[in-house]
């Protein structure tokens, strides 16, 4: 019994992990209702083990070559600044909040990042003009789509740090990377390409999740072998991810993430009782 | 560097992969390989922060520098505030 939930674990972490590595994620948004619901573990376990997952896929997605000069540091280690200060207090908060609480955070949350995605489908933020200027937090890189380096200004800065404190917030009680929030927010409003905000995510979710899941990992509930299923499951995933990254387009993922989203979020809303 | 981290969240997946194998064998040595896989995995967002602190103290980008200590302070402190209970 036990190894058949394990080996479920290991196939449902595979999954997240391939769209997670597609979007720059760390798929904690379905590794914990998984965990939660269908394994049975405590919300804070759930929470616990999807953190340390978390820091594999952003681990492995981070240090990819191609991902490498579509990273923007400077922009991630700025909106950390925000993230993860905000994890931390998070996280101790927690305890203190009961499950069906947590449950409908997460629900909302997840329903809330749906609608951002369906309705921001089309937008590329790019510019061709290789003496674009992009101030000091931009960035450049070469993109196959366009075949050009192509370079883009980061805009609305207040919009991304606020963002980043949400993400954070949300980090320490439901256990995601918060590149759920991150990605659409710089994407929809602060003009980085969608495959730029997505590698810079996969640098920030690493950093936001380990702030996490210190006191969560203190407190003890991280359950190592359900931690080892789901870390091994995303890194094979990961894998296949970075693998399918130059074969699928950006819509066609906004609109796949978008529908699994919501399916989790009404399933979570109504184990909480709505 | 990068390559290291590399390197090392892989050794934590080894680490991972045989402590869950040794958890099903009922091994009394799962717990401590299972452990040292998660402190491995933890450790390296870590340590890509603080190769970018060293980078923007090179380049004495004193705003950065500061940025990147506020999130090192996040990550450090809790584990110093646990180590130091455990000490007294």
């Amino acid at each position: 019994m036990t190894l058949l939930l394990l080996l479920g674990t290991l196939a449902v972490s595979a999954g997240a992990g391939c769209l997670g590595a597609l979007l720059g994620l760390g798929g904690g948004i379905f590794i914990v209702p998984f965990l939660h619901f269908v394994i049975g573990l405590p919300f804070a376990s759930a929470t616990a083990v999807s953190l340390v997952t978390i820091i594999a896929t952003s681990s492995v997605t981070a240090t990819n070559p191609g991902q490498r000069q579509l990273t923007n540091m400077k922009l991630g280690i700025l909106l950390e600044a925000f993230s993860a200060p905000a994890a931390v207090a998070s996280a101790y908060w927690a305890t203190a909040i009961s499950e069906p609480n947590l449950r409908r955070v997460f629900g909302v949350a997840a329903i809330g990042i749906a609608i951002v995605m369906l309705t921001r489908l089309n937008k590329r933020n790019v510019v061709l003009d290789p003496a674009f200027a992009i101030g000091s937090l931009g960035g450049r890189f070469f993109e196959a789509e366009s075949a050009a380096v192509v370079s883009y200004r980061v805009k609305r800065l207040p919009v991304a740090c606020a963002s980043s404190v949400l993400a954070g917030i949300l980090s320490g009680l439901i256990g995601i990377g918060g590149g759920i929030i991150k990605v659409p927010v710089l994407n929809a409003w602060c003009g980085v390409p969608l495959r730029a905000a997505a590698a810079t995510s996969a640098f920030m979710i690493g950093v936001t999740v380990v702030a996490s899941a210190i006191p969560y990992y203190l407190r003890g509930d991280v359950v190592p072998h359900y931690a080892a299923a789901t870390v091994l499951g995303v890194l094979a995933g990961g894998r296949a991810g970075i693998w399918l990254m130059p074969r699928v387009t950006a819509r066609r993922l906004k609109v796949l993430m978008a529908a699994m989203l919501l399916a989790v979020a009404i399933s979570s809303l109504i184990k909480a009782g709505w | 560097m990068e390559q290291a981290l590399r390197i090392a969240t892989w050794i934590a997946a080894a680490l991972l992969a045989a402590g869950l194998a040794l958890w099903l064998i009922g091994a009394p040595a799962a717990p401590l390989v299972l452990h040292a896989g998660l402190w491995l995995l933890i450790s390296t967002p870590i340590v890509r922060v603080l190769m970018a602190l060293v980078e923007y103290l090179a380049a004495r980008d004193w705003a950065f520098v500061a940025l990147t200590l506020i999130v090192l302070a996040c990550l450090v402190v809790p584990l110093s505030v646990y180590f130091l209970s455990l000490a007294t």
